[in-house]
């Protein structure tokens, strides 16, 4: 059962319009599938999908989009483990070497940068799976999206230095406690979401940072061999997952 | 009979073939379990060559959310991945019945009046 290269085209950009647009994963892939099957019958009969669809394929999502509910606890869930998930990075970072101390701007920023984050990650999708783009504008897209990630986070580190505010200094227990519950988060997390994506990315971060406090280098030798360790891991990581998938050949899903 | 429109919208002819189109999906499956492709076929058959293929799943989502019809997934003898079949509830029966009787009405009055204005036409031309 195969259809042709246009028709998956629009089904792949149809199946991120509607996650982008905050449709249940489940009821989007069902709306796709039948489509799918639909299609399929169709192309083994001459027809193509302008036929089918009748309407400009953007068009034609949107009035799909429109009688799909708005799925309020996928969004929650996601923004649930996007401000945990950054927090409980940082804070497991700052465990290992040392000690964890949160600021009440970096309590409040994380969140309020997640969810500018998201909403722009889902306003980006939305749009270039409405419209058809060459390879430059794609790319440039991508480029202007992740450059307003980065200074985000910079708005946030600057505005923390910036600005005295309280800040909570963990005890050792603390330490301990916090470490177990970020632990745990990830580990929740993983298994809710049925991907090892999270833990392996927290691994490849965390180890060259314990490998590196046990060598007992200078402080210029071991962030230079704790850079090399994380981007040659996550580097190898990507390289790997990148070849399982082209060799399956499934939807990718976003986030 | 009476018909009100919301202040602002007009009802285009696109909207009256939707629901038009809505009542005779219904139909079709009321007379038993079937699928999206199949339900174009069906429609073909009875020359509503007028609708465009794709444009019945927007009304089947809306359908589906209204309780009119359930669905099921089913693994197709020939294997690979499942179909979705629709099949009519009881909301959707009661539902079909009022369409029936609303388009037995109007598809009366529009008859005709058509035939008059066919009439008349003729009349002038003598």
């Amino acid at each position: 059962m195969n259809v042709s290269k246009k028709s998956e085209t629009f089904l792949e950009s149809l199946h991120l319009y509607l996650i982008s647009s905050g449709k249940k994963e489940t009821e989007t892939r069902e709306i796709v599938e039948e489509l799918r099957d639909h299609l399929t019958e169709a192309e083994k009969e001459g027809k193509n999908v302008d036929d089918i669809i009748g309407l400009s394929p953007k068009d034609y999502m949107e009035q799909v989009s429109r009688e799909m509910p708005f799925d309020f606890r996928m969004l929650f869930s996601a923004f649930t483990i996007f401000v945990f998930g950054a927090l409980s990075y940082l804070l497991l970072g700052d465990i290992i070497s040392g000690g964890a101390q949160l600021s009440m701007i970096q309590i409040i920023g994380y969140p309020i940068l997640m969810v500018v984050y998201l909403l722009s990650l889902a306003t980006l999708l939305r749009y270039t799976s409405l419209h058809q783009f060459d390879k430059k504008k794609e790319y440039m897209l991508i480029s202007v999206f992740g450059f307003l990630k980065i200074s985000l986070f910079i708005a946030v580190i600057s505005l923390d230095q910036a600005i005295d505010s309280p800040v909570i200094v963990f005890s050792p227990l603390g330490n301990i406690i916090a470490a177990l519950l970020t632990i745990g988060f990830f580990i929740g997390a993983s298994l809710w979401a049925k991907t090892w994506i999270m833990i392996i990315t927290v691994l490849i971060m965390i180890i060259p940072e314990i490998l590196v406090q046990s060598l007992s280098l200078s402080e210029e030798a071991s962030l230079i061999t704790k850079s090399v360790l994380i981007f040659a891991g996550l580097f190898l990581y990507f390289w790997l997952l990148n070849r399982k998938e082209k060799s399956k050949e499934t939807y990718a899903t976003p986030f | 009979m009476q018909y009100s429109y919301e202040s602002g919208e007009t009802m285009s002819s696109s909207q009256i073939l939707k629901g038009i189109l809505e009542g005779c999906l219904l139909s079709i499956i009321a007379k038993g379990e079937t699928y999206g492709y199949e339900m174009i076929e069906k429609l073909d058959h009875y020359g509503f060559t007028m609708v465009k293929e794709g444009s019945i799943y927007p009304l089947l989502l809306r359908m589906k959310k209204q309780g009119l019809v359930e669905t099921s997934q089913k693994q197709l003898p020939s294997g690979g991945p499942k179909r979705k079949y629709y099949t009519i509830t009881e909301h959707g029966r009661s539902e079909l019945e009022t369409f029936k009787g609303n388009w037995e009405a109007i598809s009366t009055s529009v008859t005709k009046l058509m035939r008059e204005e066919f009439h008349s036409e003729c009349i002038k031309e003598e």
